[in-house]
């Protein structure tokens, strides 16, 4: 199980510089290539036709919504699903023909699967024994399997005698002794309560950087992605809409469906009327224009544009300047840390904007029912083609009602 | 899987091989047997067919009349000890079925437990047995009743365990008195695991052979001795293969009738996959 | 309010205690004759008395018999069990519809009238020419019994974390090596299951082993309806057939105890708990039909 069939001295090594020195690490192995990897089950195709570059040593995400196919695609790459077409390339050998036995690469599932029947000494020591290690260096690999996740002492113990957590230790270790080319994680952070969820997250990510192994980690949760991730592969009915690093993913979100899955966007319908000095002028609705600097600004026609929460600017009603809509504040949602404002603008859409609670002083400062002026730097809108579905259409009749309560139209 | 799949394949053919009959085999093709059983002089054979399903039929509704207060008992008032008094009421089937026919014999015998029992205490006159308590169609009935009985009240049971309490409750808020929740929730709800009880007696009653010959008298005996008839005293292979594959096509009709209602987790977890 | 009533409860309560009591009399009868000193099983009792347990094991041909049928239950309960994990591995590779037939194919031999089994086998084994045999006996039992070894062992099967052995493919382990070491340890409860059903319907088989069974070497249940209806063989047949109930009854506490005892050992492995009470309630479902059947 140790050993691969690949040759070190073939395929790129992009990121190498750039690892962290680790221990038992196999330097020049681990990079994965998925080469219009599809995947069809009777009429219903999962995954369609996925190219992505999976660069060897760094901790990289597959994110998606339920039965987006990412699952169906790690199950590829252990090795339990044989793709309809394509290629899975590790380190530039094709192991699709490969059972999953002989590949150099592990898997955590999302239920650990740890043999209840065995102690975890014995359940890491499985894979060791199946490749016919001597029995000392069993034992000695095992030991500094179980030292790596902090369960030194736990090797007597029964899975039913663990905790979720531990649990989930035992099974990366079970999976790290052996010193895969990769390791494939599927949701395993799913059964666990959220903080424990936070810890482990932090830990899974030093745990990373320390081995310096390829991770291929699998979550439908956003949050957990950008945290832990250095690239991350969106992937939507099959198909990967963009792969990139947490934070180009969200600052430059390609189309809405990636924009509106990390975090809240603020996806609205809007229409280019035309350039401007910089970027172009859109115009949200009849009364209401601003200019974007961002995003695809050669466009023209309908287009929808993204604006993040916290990058909204939320001002007294009485504020000037360009790039500004009037607002009622219909809804305050108290996050502790900040301050979510469910705003109706005046141009007809609904916007959630984030303010840091600094105090007494800004936590009163709000109210709903309260006008205020909504200030949208240029800088911080995008310009997203319309294409892909998603949320943020104008309603025509609030719209009216907005317009009639901006502070032109008073009294 | 492939290695795995041809035991499978296997062991269907050979048991389906294993039930071919082979009806007038060796000298010639012909259909005597069949019309003699059908519409000629086997009148006597249709004779205890139809004895045969009418006991059946008699004994499969007693059974589950009978079964259903158990399946009750154990889910509404036995509710914390209900597993363990399930096993109760099942663990005489984990004894020998002969012996308890044979047991049956002794109580109900000429000069058995009941008989004797009778005498001692000059009820009868001392060697005066009841006559029908043996050999006859109430012993016969009986001991089948007693074998299945609990076994019946098992699918009876599931499908009460398996119910929403809940909906009694919904029920009774709604203003319905305790027989009514039965008769208009409990008992229609139920139905399945009734009908699958029914079923559980009826099918396997059909060939039932072996407590006729024990308790049974010569006007009580079944189809199915019919057919071990042809097969040991008076060998007739032929004629017995007839018998043998009606009890079969009878069998397998009721089964195609009533065999969606019979649930197992396996047909119900096939289905849900399809 | 609770659906059933005081009065209710209390006429159920009592039903279901006379009905055990119906349902335990035959066997106490058999009990209570065995140590009865009278060679007639009829009232009043005459004293207590152990010599018919002596008789009846000085009676070769009863103990002959009783080993032969041992010796065949052992037999056909592993064949069973055996059959029956291929044939439910087999099955965990089908769905639907293809996996509806297989399992009616399998289980058929539960429906068929075991009179109608046991004269197939009768004329099988005379177009082959070999006659009726003990082999033919164990045959037949196998095809009777595997059912029940399925009923058994696949849903336990089913509930196992299907992850469980692609992590020992994972890991390294052939195919076979996941078998022997993951998935067998584990269904070793059904297992155990599997060939106590498989032996007790064996050993208690009467229809077809009359048929197939050659005529100087009757198995157990054959010699017992032969016993049956002579007189005077009836108090040593009485006797070792209380032993027997004592030994069935014995079983099943046992049996019942110890798949308890698995079950809390190996907590984790079912999928879902609606599948670990499903299981335990059709494993009861099981064996009561393997009783029946014959």
């Amino acid at each position: 199980m140790a050993s691969t069939a690949v040759d070190p001295a073939h395929g790129n090594e992009p990121g190498r510089s750039q690892r962290a020195v680790a221990k038992g690490s196999r330097p020049g192995t681990g990079q994965l290539s998925l080469v219009a990897l599809t995947k069809r089950f009777g009429t219903f195709t999962a995954v369609d036709a996925i190219d992505v570059e999976i660069p060897s040593g760094g901790f990289f995400s597959l994110l998606g919504p339920s039965g987006c196919g990412k699952t169906t695609t790690l199950r590829m790459i252990a090795g339990f699903e044989e793709p309809t077409s394509g290629q899975v390339l590790l380190d530039g050998q094709d192991i699709v023909r490969t059972p999953p036995s002989k590949r150099p690469v592990n898997t955590v599932f999302q239920s650990y699967a740890l043999f209840p029947h065995l102690r975890v000494f014995d359940n890491v020591a499985f894979g060791l024994r199946r490749a016919g290690v001597a029995k000392d260096e069993v034992t000695r690999r095992v030991g500094e399997a179980l030292e790596l996740v902090q369960l030194s002492g736990f090797a007597r113990r029964k899975p039913s005698q663990l905790s979720g957590g531990q649990q989930q230790r035992v099974a990366l270790a079970r999976a790290l002794v052996l010193k895969p080319a990769v390791l494939l994680l599927d949701e395993p952070l799913g059964a666990l309560d959220a903080k424990l969820r936070r810890q482990l997250q932090v830990e899974l990510k030093q745990l990373q950087a320390q081995v310096g192994i390829t991770f291929v980690y699998v979550t439908h949760d956003q949050e957990e992605a950008l945290t832990m991730s250095d690239r991350i592969a969106v992937i939507n009915h099959g198909r990967i809409e963009q792969a990139a690093s947490p934070k180009d993913l969200y600052e430059e979100p390609a189309n809405a469906f990636v924009a509106d899955f990390l975090g809240v966007s603020n996806l609205m319908d809007a229409a280019v009327s035309g350039p401007a000095s910089v970027g172009a002028r859109v115009s949200l609705s009849d009364s209401f224009t601003v200019d974007v600097t961002r995003g695809d600004v050669g466009l023209r026609g309908p287009v929808k544009i993204v604006i993040r929460p916290e990058r909204i600017n939320v001002e007294p009603a009485d504020s000037q300047g360009s790039n500004r809509v009037p607002g009622l504040i219909s809804n305050i949602v108290y996050l502790g840390s900040s301050l979510q404002l469910a705003i109706q603008l005046a141009s007809g859409h609904a916007v959630t904007a984030m303010v840091p609670n600094t105090g007494e002083e800004a936590a009163s400062a709000w109210a709903p029912g309260m006008l205020v002026s909504c200030h949208l730097p240029p800088g911080a809108l995008r310009i997203l083609a319309s294409d892909h579905a998603g949320p943020g259409q104008a309603d025509p009749a609030l719209a009216g009602t907005a317009a009639d309560l901006s502070p032109g139209n008073q009294g | 899987m492939a290695l795995l799949g041809v035991p499978v394949v296997f062991i269907a053919l050979f048991s389906v091989g294993l039930r071919s009959n082979i009806p007038g085999a060796p000298v010639a093709f012909s259909l005597s047997n069949w019309s003699d059983f059908l519409t000629g002089g086997g009148g006597a054979f249709r004779g205890r067919f139809v004895y045969s399903m009418e006991v059946t039929l008699a004994v499969s509704v007693l059974t589950t009349l009978a079964a259903y207060p158990l399946a009750y008992f154990l889910s509404f008032v036995a509710r914390h000890r209900r597993y363990a008094l399930l096993l109760l009421l099942l663990a005489p089937f984990f004894t020998s079925y002969l012996l308890r026919v044979i047991a049956w014999q002794i109580i109900l015998n000429n000069n058995g437990v009941v008989n004797s029992l009778l005498w001692d205490l000059h009820l009868r006159a001392q060697g005066d047995a009841v006559s029908w308590l043996i050999y006859s169609t109430f012993s016969v009935a009986l001991v089948l009743f007693y074998t299945w009985v609990p076994f019946v009240s098992l699918p009876i049971f599931v499908v009460l365990e398996n119910m929403d309490h809940r909906l009694q409750e919904a029920a009774a808020d709604l203003g319905a008195s305790r027989m009514e929740t039965f008769w208009r929730v409990t008992l229609p709800l139920s139905l399945p695991g009734v009908i699958a009880g029914f079923v559980f007696v009826l099918i396997p009653t059909t060939g039932e052979f072996i407590t006729p010959l024990l308790v049974g008298g010569p006007n009580n005996q079944l189809f199915g001795n019919s057919i071990q008839a042809f097969f040991s005293a008076t060998p007739d292979w032929n004629y017995g293969s007839v018998l043998a594959i009606a009890l079969i096509v009878v069998v397998v009709v009721l089964t195609l009738v009533f065999g969606r209602f019979i649930q197992t987790d396996l047909r119900a977890e096939a289905r849900a996959e399809q | 309010m609770r659906p059933v009533g005081r009065l209710g409860s209390t006429g159920l309560t009592i039903y279901f205690w006379l009905f055990v009591v119906f349902l335990f009399a035959p066997l106490a009868v058999l009990l209570i004759f065995s140590v009865n000193s009278s060679p007639t099983p009829t009232l009043p009792l005459s004293g207590f008395s152990t010599h018919w347990f002596h008789e009846a094991f000085s009676n070769t041909v009863l103990t002959n018999a009783l080993v032969r049928s041992v010796f065949i239950a052992l037999v056909a309960a592993v064949i069973a069990t055996a059959l029956g994990i291929m044939a439910s591995l087999g099955l965990m590779a089908l769905r639907g519809r293809s996996l509806s037939m297989a399992l009616t194919l399998l289980l058929l031999p539960l429906v068929v009238p075991y009179i109608c089994l046991a004269v197939g086998l009768l004329i099988l084994v005379e177009v082959l020419g070999s006659g009726p045999s003990l082999i033919a006996v164990v045959l037949g039992h196998c095809v009777i019994v595997l059912p029940f070894a399925i009923l058994v062992i696949m849903p336990r099967l089913r509930s196992l974390d299907p992850a469980m052995n692609e992590a020992a493919l994972d890991l390294g382990a052939s195919s076979f090596a996941a078998l022997r070491l993951i998935t067998l340890p584990l269904l070793a409860p059904a297992l155990v299951s599997s060939g106590i059903i498989c032996f007790v319907t064996s050993f208690d088989e009467f229809a077809i082993a009359s048929f197939l069974a050659p005529s100087g070497q009757p198995t157990y249940p054959v010699f017992l309806y032969a016993s049956a209806r002579t007189p005077a063989l009836l108090p040593e047949v009485i006797a070792v057939g209380a032993l027997i109930i004592a030994g069935s009854l014995l079983l099943v506490v046992l049996a019942e105890g110890g798949r308890r005892w698995a079950e809390r050992r190996l907590v984790g492995l079912t999928a879902s708990p609606e599948a670990a009470v499903s299981t335990a309630v059709s494993d009861q479902q099981a064996v009561p039909v393997a009783m029946l059947n014959d």
